[in-house]
């Protein structure tokens, strides 16, 4: 780009352009003549025929200049007052301009090399030449209002870039330097001008065209040409001419008729067309035209040297030139682009197979394909290895799309793991993003390598915060670094969204574990706290059980004892009665009391190997003498079970209370209970298993079997201390009771129990056992 | 109380003659001492007792036939229950504290053949009262129930190594009380 011009300097310089510009030549004496006659003034008309006519080669040109215009009537004009006569004084006038013009800018006088005057002036001529036939077109249209002849426009046209010349001639080396840089640029000439010298071409034609005294419409369509229509200021004349200009100006640059050194289309042709009234048909018509019109100006002007032909095939050869730095522009735009698309194209497939809870192994496959598309390879593996973490998951996809299992490698070495295999080891992010597999990938190539293609191993390393946290490996042939090397910037690209995504799955995926981790510990804590809640409740029972027992003993012995005075004196048996009934309930009282402490701070288990079948056959006979049997059936199957480490009594006692829930809740008639032991192997226990097919608890129930006190009966109820009471020997005992019930299916009650020690080994228990 | 007595008393306490307590007196089986300055022989009581029970001659003399019980309890009503109870049965002689401190006293000066202990009392438990009656020897022959409203195994088997004879939760079966006293005093 030009350096940006001070004001102060940029004005200065404008100044100096414009003293430059006065030092022009003028126009010829003849030609302000010309200009300067009224075409109604016949006197004066007959004046500038003399004048025009003492030149006999000005004279030639004129004629055939107004000879090939108005081709219909050429033959009967013959002189320059024949010409007037026949076509007007205007178009004589204008063809005495243009010569003049011409004459004053010599083609031969070009002081720039990059500014070819001789192609300028075919872009002249032809801007002319389509002006003149726009114009007549316009008179076709609409007659006498057309307003503007077209001889006229022709010599507009001619002059409307004459500010160019008038620049090229005065500072031929700051135009040269504007010219260099609008074709660099390839951009609208008349920013360049100002940028470099302060003052644009049209600026300086309108002051050259106040200095030659050119008609203000003339003046106009050199100044203002190139204006939106809707733009031209009020105060112009004719902004049909300029227009026009501006019409012919593009069309002609569309056609690549000469060299303007213009090359932007700031206003859209139809604009145009519509403010001038013309149909695109008929500009169509113009353009048909319009190479054989320039032929013969450009020849009448002087630089006729070139044929119609000539003329075409160097608008083509322009034309072509153009086109072809404009393709080259293009297509090396095309490939760059068609490279990025490709990117692109990887980077949304990629994006298509992320969900925001994709699991790594999702996204290394997600990543795997993106990478067999823009590494054009068959088969890549992936692998993701988080850090902190002592394994690497590795993904193989195949390009089909087709998912391949995830592997995961573990980098702590096993214990007795072989001498030749090789552990992984986190591998360190290199210079750039494609990176030749060194030993630090040994262990993936080793399980994977028979997959990849070629002979070459190459990975991109995948990264956050500095750390390899996965990466990208696939097989080629040597020298894919270098296939690779035009596409680092979009390979960087789209392996930082790679590890963007894995990191963040992984991030995810370790938030998953974490908050995992947290339920558990706060699972185990909830049980923990349940137990704790247990003990403590217990812990109050067994304070208030043992505060009571002192406190309501002393009642109680006192009512007890002078219960049984009172007994031994009554001589009334009813009275007497009444007397024992009273010791009697207080002696339930106090045993009540004392069970309420035996089950809050039981006895410390007197542990030993017991038989099952004892534990059963007390449980039976203990329960035998709280509730009758009657007709139940009690079925017992012991296998081939150890013995168990228990307190014998306490759990005896705990069956006991299970087996006479089983006894009242079954059908005295038909009722069935069933006592099984079996043993777990695996956590050396015995299980015990009391089923009844009864009337079975509902959940209300069952959840609170082992409250102390809890009762289901509401009606004759006992202590409701029953399972609590077992439930504490049990455990005490290092065992364990599971309830299953269902209302009107039967309850089953299963105790686990330690297994003995030495059981298992020993037979002379296992004997003792079957006995 | 009569603390000490001539040999006269003692033989006829013993229904045996004065002249057998004498020679008995003079050999040393039966212990006593002489009045100073004189040559009368006096024997006090607690060596009488001894001498009685070494040669198997029943008590009941000394005694007015009645065995002495010492009963500790800080509840009144519980105190009276026992009084009432011990009393109809007609064989025994009651006393009654309701401190650890108070037992200590009477126990000393009533000495009570057996004593009836409650475990929870104001100043000192029961245990504590009961090691210490265990360690003078005098009181060998002093037997004593544990009562208590708290049962736990533990406290029994503790209360039985601090010298108790027996244990009785309350409340308790009068009649079965009764017999264990019995058994114990052998009466």
């Amino acid at each position: 780009m030009p350096d940006p011009v001070s004001p102060t300097s940029s004005t200065s310089r404008v100044g100096l352009i414009l003293q430059q510009l006065d030092q022009l030549p003028t126009l010829p004496a003849i030609a302000m003549r010309v200009l300067h006659v009224a075409s109604s003034d016949t006197s004066s008309v007959k004046d500038v025929c003399a004048l025009i006519e003492t030149d006999p080669a000005l004279t030639t040109r004129i004629l055939q200049l107004v000879h090939r215009a108005d081709s219909g009537i050429s033959g009967e004009v013959t002189s320059i007052e024949r010409a007037i006569v026949m076509l007007g004084f205007e178009s004589v006038r204008c063809a005495v301009l243009a010569v003049s013009v011409f004459a004053t800018f010599e083609p031969a006088s070009a002081a720039s090399s990059t500014f070819s005057r001789q192609d300028f002036w075919k872009h002249c001529i032809a801007t002319g030449c389509a002006a003149e036939l726009i114009a007549q077109q316009l008179k076709t249209n609409w007659g006498r209002s057309a307003v503007v002849e077209p001889a006229t426009a022709f010599t507009a046209g001619l002059l409307h870039d004459v500010g160019k010349i008038a620049l090229d001639a005065a500072i031929p080396k700051s135009f040269a330097r504007v010219v260099e840089a609008t074709d660099m640029l390839r951009g609208n000439i008349a920013d360049v001008e100002r940028n470099v010298v302060g003052i644009d071409h049209t600026v300086v034609g309108k002051r050259l065209a106040e200095k030659w005294q050119l008609p203000a419409a003339m003046r106009d369509a050199i100044w203002l040409h190139g204006q939106l229509p809707q733009a031209l200021p009020a105060s112009v004349r004719n902004d049909r001419l300029v227009n026009i200009i501006t019409l012919a100006d593009i069309l002609v640059r569309e056609q690549h008729l000469g060299y303007s050194g213009n090359y932007t289309f700031p206003i859209p042709r139809q604009i145009l067309l519509d403010a001038l009234g013309l149909l695109p048909q008929q500009l169509d018509d113009i353009c048909a035209k319009l190479v054989d019109a320039i032929e013969s100006r450009a020849r009448t002007l002087g630089l006729g040297s070139t044929e119609a032909q000539d003329l075409y095939r160097q608008a083509l050869q322009q034309a072509h030139q153009e086109l072809s730095r404009v393709t080259d522009q293009l297509a090396s735009r095309n490939r760059k682009l068609s490279m990025r698309a490709k990117y692109f194209e990887a980077l949304a497939a990629f994006q298509s197979e992320l969900r925001p809870d994709a699991p790594p192994g999702v996204v290394t496959h997600a990543i795997g394909q993106t990478a067999a598309a823009v590494l054009e390879t068959a088969v890549v593996a992936v692998f993701s290895m988080p850090p902190g973490v002592g394994y690497a998951e590795v993904t193989l996809v195949d390009r089909t799309g087709e998912r391949q299992q995830s592997h995961l490698i573990e980098m702590s070495p096993p214990v007795e793991s072989s001498a030749d295999a090789v552990m992984p080891e986190r591998p360190v992010p290199g210079d750039g993003p494609v990176l030749a597999v060194g030993p630090n990938l040994e262990w993936l190539i080793q399980a994977f390598s028979p997959r990849l293609a070629g002979t070459g191993r190459y990975w991109i390393c995948l990264e956050a915060d500095g750390i390899c946290i996965g990466g990208v490996v696939w097989g080629a042939e040597a020298g894919e670094a270098q296939r690779l090397s035009g596409q680092i910037q979009e390979l960087s690209a789209l392996t930082g969204g790679w590890s963007l995504a894995l990191r963040t799955c992984q991030i995810r995926d370790e938030a998953r574990a974490l908050s995992e981790q947290l339920a558990d510990a706060n699972r185990r804590l909830q049980s923990v706290q349940s137990e704790v809640v247990r003990t403590r409740m217990l812990t109050t029972v067994a304070e208030m059980a043992a505060g009571a027992a002192h406190e309501m003993n002393n009642p109680l012995a006192v009512i007890s004892g002078r219960s049984q005075l009172l007994a031994s004196t009554l001589s009334d048996p009813r009275d007497k009665r009444s007397a024992e009934l009273i010791f009697d309930k207080s002696q339930k009282l106090s045993d009540i009391i004392t069970e309420l402490m035996h089950f809050a701070k039981p006895q410390p288990p007197q542990i030993a190997p017991t038989p099952v079948s004892a534990i059963f056959d007390a449980a039976i006979e203990q329960a035998k003498g709280h509730s009758p049997i009657a007709d139940r059936q009690i079925e017992v199957r012991v296998g081939d079970v150890p013995m168990a480490d228990v307190d014998a009594g306490q759990v005896g006692s705990a069956l006991a209370e299970i087996v006479l829930n089983a006894i009242q809740a079954t059908d005295p008639a038909k009722g069935r209970i069933t006592l099984t032991a079996s043993f777990d192997a695996f956590s050396h226990r015995v299980v015990l298993s009391v089923t009844d097919d009864g009337c079975g608890m509902d959940d209300h129930v069952l959840r609170h079997a082992f409250d102390p006190f809890f009762s289901a009966r509401t009606a004759g109820r006992r202590q409701g201390m029953g399972l609590p009471k077992a439930l504490r020997w049990i455990e005490s005992s290092g065992g364990s009771i599971r309830l299953e019930s269902r209302t009107g299916a039967g309850t089953c009650a299963i105790v686990v129990l330690p297994g003995a020690r030495q059981a298992k080994d020993n037979p002379v228990l296992r004997a003792s056992q079957g006995s | 109380m009569k603390t000490v007595f001539t040999t006269g008393e003692a033989a006829e306490i013993c229904k045996v003659s004065q002249q057998t307590i004498i020679r008995c007196f003079d050999s040393g089986r039966l212990k006593g001492f002489r009045v100073p300055g004189s040559r009368f022989r006096r024997i006090p009581r607690d060596a009488l007792m001894a001498f009685m029970k070494d040669n198997g001659i029943p008590p009941d003399q000394l005694n007015n036939g009645k065995s002495k019980i010492l009963v500790v309890d800080d509840d009144p009503e519980i105190v009276e229950l026992f009084v009432d109870v011990l009393e109809r049965d007609g064989r025994f002689e009651v006393k009654t504290a309701s401190t650890g401190y108070d037992a200590g006293i009477l126990t000393n000066e009533f000495r009570p053949d057996l004593i009836i202990l409650d475990y929870m009392l104001p100043d000192v438990n029961g245990n504590v009262v009961c090691k210490t009656i265990r360690s003078n020897e005098e009181y060998n022959g002093t037997k004593i129930i544990i009562v208590s409203g708290v049962v736990n195994q533990d406290e029994i088997d503790e209360l039985r190594k601090s010298g108790a004879d027996d244990f009785v939760k309350k409340p308790f079966n009068i009649d079965k009380l009764i017999e264990r006293i019995g058994e114990l005093l052998a009466v």
